[in-house]
């Protein structure tokens, strides 16, 4: 069991992945916050995750960006990542030849999003890019809630979430075939703190079972009573993970809120947050 | 820092590189100081022949193929056939059968930066239709191992670049020392990508001479393939008169938060003093470095450095002069090389001439070094995007 405090949090879901440059489609801000340096390089995950980090602000009132280093610890979860600038730098390849160049491999490897948001907040803690499949979102809080718990950071900075390449969305379709793919990434704060409390179940069911199944709901102390759990059908943990990290916000004490993510391979993880005590930071989220 | 009740250990080892199928001829050319590099094909118009690179020989891909379920042989894909072949080797050496009580809760964590490359490859190429290549999710490489071990707990790829092995071996002890699981699966894979050899190419970093790590004539990063897995097993796990190869006192993840691809002296020196920290040791506590060692100028002028002003007791050696470049596993072929010179109290030396060495670096060269008192191993890996992770081993006989 971990315990935590809850920050801000955000998600981004500008739209399909191939109008990333139309303006239309994206937040008012979005170039004011990331800038336009390296478009030509840089894939629409890796701006995605940018924009979120780049343009929250943690519960200090603090805005990213400002130079400073931390040892805060970042933890992306996300299943196809930077697809888009891997299928890139391979077509330009092709495509230019010796003329190709080296800009497009920094933004080209499987965890080019976190070595930018890395570099941009000057995280110096842990970081990581986790794909665990269905169950992406457990698997990249438990960690991110470690790094707090064994007291390596004060701060993690978690982001779920996929924008799809072409190529994503096939592969994707191999074994969620009526999952719709919807781009869009969540980003939560996290801080050392006792207000919430996170306990973890890990398992695998015998059989495989089709689909997929991500669920969030409230209950009341330890009994299951409550709300109706809220499914998502997309692939896409993003969602799941924004409308859990929201309803813990709104948990009065001892009240508790459930994420429970299933695999096609019959895996499953889901996690319990339970609030201890009333919440000192604005719940808000943004 | 609380580091969690749990002592973890290393019971069992697994590897598959050019070398071969199997930690014996490993160790053999290790030893030897071996190495096997290959010409490899230009990928564009523009890239120049002669570019060496590791491969893993059709004899060790053969072997491998025999072993992994049919799943693996139906649509082989390089790092799940690697991955599943260590996996299966290791579990042999730590006494366990696949789907055994031991590994029914057991964490299955893969650290790999280019994944399924050639499935992805060949999509974006038109070579193969995606239904055809399996799929080029990465998350399939730690669900095929899980399936090969027999594993129900946790299964998850992470990808942190070249440190991604010792970022996987991080995350794996942190769930073993939270409770999570007694058993864990846990290492690196990555194959040949054309991709990378692509990028590392558009950065001059590869060439047609092999890497010769810290010399004064270093130039370039030779690549490779391959997967090194081995059993982590929390102290209430262990099988009664088992020897674990070692005690992992620490895996320290940072960031240099500096540069996209070039690292950062502070924070490399940083990562150093973290996992002295985890570890509750001192930089002269530490008997033998396995070096990140690349063989590029920035990081051997960085990672020596530190070697030669804080480490001047310790034996240093790279593999990679043998080897090759593992990319993301390179930091599990560095583990399985640790636990094997910890069980041979010997260190195998860097492939170079003794007279190029740079700095005033207690390189092993020549013939592999006895250490008969040897007692704490460290094992380096760093990647593009600030990745740092060092592993530090412990003797337990």
């Amino acid at each position: 069991m971990f315990e935590f405090s809850l920050g801000p949090v955000t998600l981004c879901a500008p739209g399909p992945t191939n109008r990333m440059d139309d303006p239309e489609v994206l937040p008012p801000d979005w170039h004011e916050v990331i800038g336009t340096a390296g478009d030509q390089f840089r894939d629409a995950f890796t701006r995605t995750c940018l924009y979120l980090v780049l343009g929250a602000a943690d519960a200090s009132g603090a805005r990213a960006d400002g130079g400073t280093r931390t040892d805060d610890t970042v933890v992306i979860g996300t299943e196809y990542g930077n697809t888009a600038a891997l299928a890139r730098l391979q077509r330009q390849a092709a495509e230019k030849g010796k003329l190709l160049s080296a800009q497009y491999f920094p933004n080209a490897t499987s965890s080019s999003a976190s070595a930018f948001v890395n570099l941009r907040v000057g995280a110096t803690g842990r970081n990581m890019t986790i794909n665990a499949g269905v169950l992406t979102p457990v698997v990249a809080l438990w960690q991110a809630l470690s790094a707090l718990d064994r007291g390596r950071s004060d701060v993690g900075r978690l982001l779920v979430g996929d924008v799809y390449a072409p190529e994503a969305v096939a592969d994707a379709r191999l074994d969620t075939s009526d999952a719709p793919c919807r781009d869009g990434v969540a980003h939560a704060f996290l801080h050392t703190g006792a207000e919430l409390t996170a306990e973890f179940d890990f398992g695998a069911a015998d059989a495989p079972q089709p689909g997929l199944t991500r669920t969030v709901r409230k209950t009341a102390g330890r009994s299951a009573d409550g709300a109706a759990p809220v499914a998502f059908a997309e692939r896409n943990g993003a969602f799941a993970t924004r409308a859990f990290l929201d309803l813990v916000h709104t948990l009065e004490p001892t009240e508790r809120a459930v994420l429970e993510c299933r695999a096609p391979d019959g895996r499953h993880a889901g996690v319990t947050v339970t609030r201890q005590h009333a919440n000192s930071t604005d719940r808000r989220s943004l | 820092m609380n580091q969690g009740a749990a002592r973890v250990f290393i019971t069992g080892l697994g590897i598959i590189s050019p070398a071969g199928a199997g930690a014996d001829p490993f160790w053999d050319d290790l030893c030897a100081g071996r190495s096997r590099f290959v010409e490899l094909s230009p990928l564009y118009v523009g890239m120049k022949p002669g570019i060496l690179g590791g491969r893993v020989p059709q004899e060790a891909r053969d072997i491998a193929l025999a072993q992994v379920d049919a799943v693996t042989r139906e649509r082989p894909r390089d790092a799940s056939l690697f991955a599943e072949y260590a996996a299966l080797e290791a579990l042999r050496d730590a006494g366990l059968a696949p789907g055994g009580q031991a590994l029914r809760d057991a964490v299955v964590c893969v650290g790999s930066s280019d994944g399924q490359a050639e499935a992805l490859e060949d999509v974006v190429a038109g070579r193969r239709d995606i239904s055809v290549t399996g799929g080029f999710s990465s998350y399939s490489i730690a669900q095929g191992v899980a399936r090969t071990v027999g594993a129900a707990g946790p299964a998850y790829l992470l990808q942190s670049t070249c440190a991604s092995a010792n970022v996987a071996l991080s995350c794996a002890l942190e769930m073993l020392r939270a409770g999570v699981a007694d058993t864990a699966v846990v290492g690196g894979c990555d194959p040949y990508s054309e991709k990378n050899i692509i990028g590392f190419n558009t950065l001059q970093a590869i060439g047609p001479v092999p890497c010769k790590p810290f010399t004064r004539s270093r130039r370039y990063v030779t690549p490779s393939e391959g997967a090194g897995m081995f059993v982590l097993q929390t102290e209430r796990a262990l099988r009664p008169g088992a020897t674990p190869y070692a005690e992992v006192l620490a895996t320290a993840v940072s960031n240099d938060a500096s540069h996209p691809t070039a690292p950062d002296r502070d924070g490399v020196a940083a990562c150093h003093r973290r996992s002295l920290e985890e570890a509750g040791l001192k930089a002269d506590d530490i008997d033998v470095i396995f070096a990140h060692g690349t063989g590029s100028r920035a990081n051997d002028t960085i990672e020596g450095g530190l070697f030669a002003e804080e480490y001047p007791r310790a034996a240093v050696t790279a593999i990679k002069s043998t080897i090759g470049h593992l990319m993301g596993a390179a930091g599990a072929a560095g583990a399985v090389a640790a636990c094997l010179a910890l069980r041979h109290r010997l260190v195998p030396p860097t492939a170079v001439d003794p007279d190029d060495v740079e700095l005033d670096l207690n390189l092993v060269t020549g013939a592999p070094l006895a250490v008969p008192d040897l007692r704490h191993v460290q094992n380096n890996a760093f990647g593009f995007g600030g990745n740092n992770a060092i592993s530090i081993f412990r003797s337990v006989s």
